[in-house]
């Protein structure tokens, strides 16, 4: 069977091999092709761009007349993307300071594109690890950047877990029932958290500045696909691990929390919602606080669910 | 003076088990409604008069006029502070 993954079209041939590649890397299975035609040179200021919906840190989302396309700018080496709204053809503008920092256009700007453009295919962010467990159930965690999501996928990967993300994973409806897919890219661990794992495969990554790692290099394996069963809203916790069941509609708030895009573009929102309400209902939901006690025993985080 | 009750097009609502997340896209924020604020709001897809929300809430629930009543004021001044249902007087 082919896979369908992104078409990167550019008129800078390092920059169509270099995107294509990163992208290539991620190891997404499209459901329908995206393309990014991409063009080296003048680059809008951002003011031009409409009405300011969403920041992150060097990203702008806007949006305005006559198109109401959503846009988004790179404000440290300007870049600038429009996605239409019912297309999947995304036009991208890098200037020549840009393009010489690729691989900081690819990691700030362009995610943030990709993760636009995978709305459009039905695939809806959530800021969640994913993993399968040796029994087959699927495990997303969520919660904030201090949850202890790396930390707990890096110890699920050390027990043999099928590992997909410890960030960033796309909810999906999949023939009826519904799926979380997962990018290639290693976890990525603050100090302390792999030290506390006492494994020596992790390098640091200076950019990110934290510790990075493979699963497959802890002694798990990497999944791009996981069929979520239980899910974790984590807080890092105190010594104990603690799992507390929650309602389904708790656990539907919760995911509007940690999928902080379904805001965006009204014409999408219904239908993400829609979505994270189908696996809110379908999933068994806890209040987690990861504590220390997993470094000594991870299994412990199945045994303790009721 | 008669006001009427919409809801904003800037929500966008999901139910689940009877209780409802309601999203304002505009201000990015999200609630969570109980069945009676759900009702009300499904109601107010369409623009309604306080007296249709309240006999909707008396068709629906086992409760008297005045505490009908008391329920969808308390209700919609909330919605309306938060900008999820629209406001209009008609003289």
């Amino acid at each position: 069977m082919s896979i369908t993954r992104f078409q990167v079209n550019a008129d800078d041939a390092r920059i169509r091999q270099t995107v294509q590649s990163w992208l290539d890397g991620l190891r997404l299975e499209l459901p329908a092709p995206i393309t990014l035609d991409i063009t080296r040179g003048f680059v809008p200021s951002p003011i031009e761009a409409g009405r300011t919906i969403f920041e992150q840190p060097a990203v702008t989302i806007s949006h305005g007349p006559p198109s109401y396309d959503l846009r988004v700018a790179w404000r440290v080496a300007p870049a600038y993307a429009t996605l239409p709204k019912d297309s999947t053809h995304i036009h991208i503008a890098i200037s020549d300071a840009g393009a010489h920092r690729l691989d900081d256009f690819l990691n700030t700007f362009l995610i943030t594109v990709i993760i636009l453009a995978l709305r459009r295919v039905g695939w809806h962010h959530v800021h969640a690890a994913s993993a399968e467990d040796p029994s087959g159930r699927g495990w997303l965690i969520a919660g904030d950047a201090r949850a202890g999501k790396s930390t707990t996928a890096a110890l699920m990967a050390s027990r043999g877990w099928r590992v997909g993300s410890d960030d960033t994973t796309f909810l999906a409806r999949d023939n009826g029932a519904f799926c979380a897919w997962s990018t290639r890219q290693p976890l990525a661990l603050r100090r302390g958290g792999h030290t506390l794992l006492g494994d020596n495969q992790f390098k640091r990554n200076t950019r990110r500045n934290k510790f990075v790692c493979w699963p497959e290099q802890l002694g798990g394996s990497w999944t791009n696909r996981i069929v979520p069963d239980i899910i974790l809203f984590s807080k890092p916790g105190a010594r104990v691990t603690t799992c507390e069941p929650i309602k389904p509609i708790e656990a539907l708030a919760e995911l509007v929390r940690w999928s902080a895009w379904v805001m965006l573009e009204p014409d999408l929102a219904q239908n993400h919602l829609d979505l994270l309400n189908t696996i809110a209902q379908r999933t068994t939901s806890y209040r987690a606080q990861l504590g220390s006690d997993l470094f000594q025993d991870p299994t412990r985080l199945s045994a303790i669910l009721p | 003076m008669t006001a009427t009750y919409v809801c904003s097009p800037d929500i966008r609502i999901t139910e689940l088990d009877g209780e409802g997340i309601v999203l304002h896209l505009a201000n990015r924020r999200y609630f969570t409604v109980s069945s009676s604020g759900l009702l009300i709001l499904s109601a107010l897809k369409t623009q309604q008069t306080f007296d249709h929300v309240v006999d909707i809430l008396l068709g629906t629930y086992d409760v008297n006029r005045e505490e009908a009543s008391e329920t969808a004021t308390t209700f919609l001044a909330e919605c309306a502070a938060h900008g999820m249902v629209v406001v209009e007087k008609h003289q």
